[in-house]
């Protein structure tokens, strides 16, 4: 099984330096498809089963909040007044699957409002430009949303 | 009739003018915010969609599907990337934020 992910794992890099370089250059794109397959195998990276029918309802969710984030921020950075409030919080996160709590991690800074500098003992270091705007709703929603689409067992 | 590409030509506009907006207005933030952590903020969220709006506006006046994906392709390489860069460097400049406030606080007092 260990075999089979690290062959998908170099074909899928194959893949990606092929649509990248339009099928060049294979001689720099095979050693590096194979630094990357060797990188993530030694990090133990596993993205592992997905939920396809759980693909649409995230990518909608997602595209959504990513305008709603690029145009709060414009709207903020554009107003003459400057209505920023920043502060650092916390949030609570429900997922206890480690690939849902470091995808969210990284994920909310393009949510509106949020950014996150880390997560440790199921809480998440949330940056907020709007300490009174309601973006743990939205934060929420995301971690919803990886868990489904990760298939984690919610208990 | 005017031909299919002079459409898709005249409707890549209002994509490439939006993701040209949202550069600027990202630039704006930069400059304007208060805080290392809010023009992370604005780097961040308003140039990715930026970014997505011009990788929009150029499909619809390319004529290779294989263009398509490869800026789609750069769009999401540069989204995971900008992502995760954000997030280090706010986990960078709260670690040093911490530092630089322990160390005000250990520094004896003068007397003045």
């Amino acid at each position: 099984m260990r075999v089979l992910n690290v062959v998908f794992s170099f074909c899928f890099w194959l893949g990606i330096w092929a649509l990248l370089s339009s099928a060049e250059g294979w001689a720099f794109g095979i050693p590096l498809a194979a630094i990357a397959t060797f990188a993530g195998y030694r990090l133990e990276l596993r993205i592992g089963s997905l939920r396809w029918q759980a693909i649409p309802a995230f990518l909608g969710f997602f595209l959504r909040e990513l305008f709603s984030g690029g145009w709060d921020v414009a709207r903020r950075a554009l107003h003459p007044r400057l209505p920023v409030s920043p502060a650092w919080k916390t949030f609570a996160l429900t997922s206890r699957d480690p690939r849902v709590c470091l995808l969210l991690s990284a994920m909310v800074g393009l949510l509106p409002g949020t950014l996150s500098s880390h997560y440790e003992d199921q809480t998440l270091h949330v940056h907020a430009l709007d300490q009174h705007q309601d973006w743990g709703k939205t934060v929420a929603q995301l971690e919803l949303h990886l868990s489904q689409l990760l298939k984690e067992q919610i208990a | 009739m005017i031909e299919l590409n002079t459409w898709l030509c005249w409707l890549s506009w209002p994509f490439l003018l939006a993701g040209l907006f949202f550069f600027l207005a990202g630039t704006v933030g930069l400059l304007r915010f208060p805080d290392a952590y809010s023009r992370l903020h604005a780097v961040t969220k308003a140039d990715t969609l930026g970014l997505g709006l011009l990788v929009v506006g150029l499909s619809l006046r390319s004529d290779s599907w294989q263009s398509v994906a490869q800026m789609l392709l750069v769009w999401l390489l540069i989204m995971a990337s900008g992502a995760t860069a954000c997030q280090l460097l706010a986990r960078y400049q709260r670690d040093a934020d911490r530092v630089d406030a322990k160390t005000i606080q250990e520094q004896p007092s003068d007397g003045r």
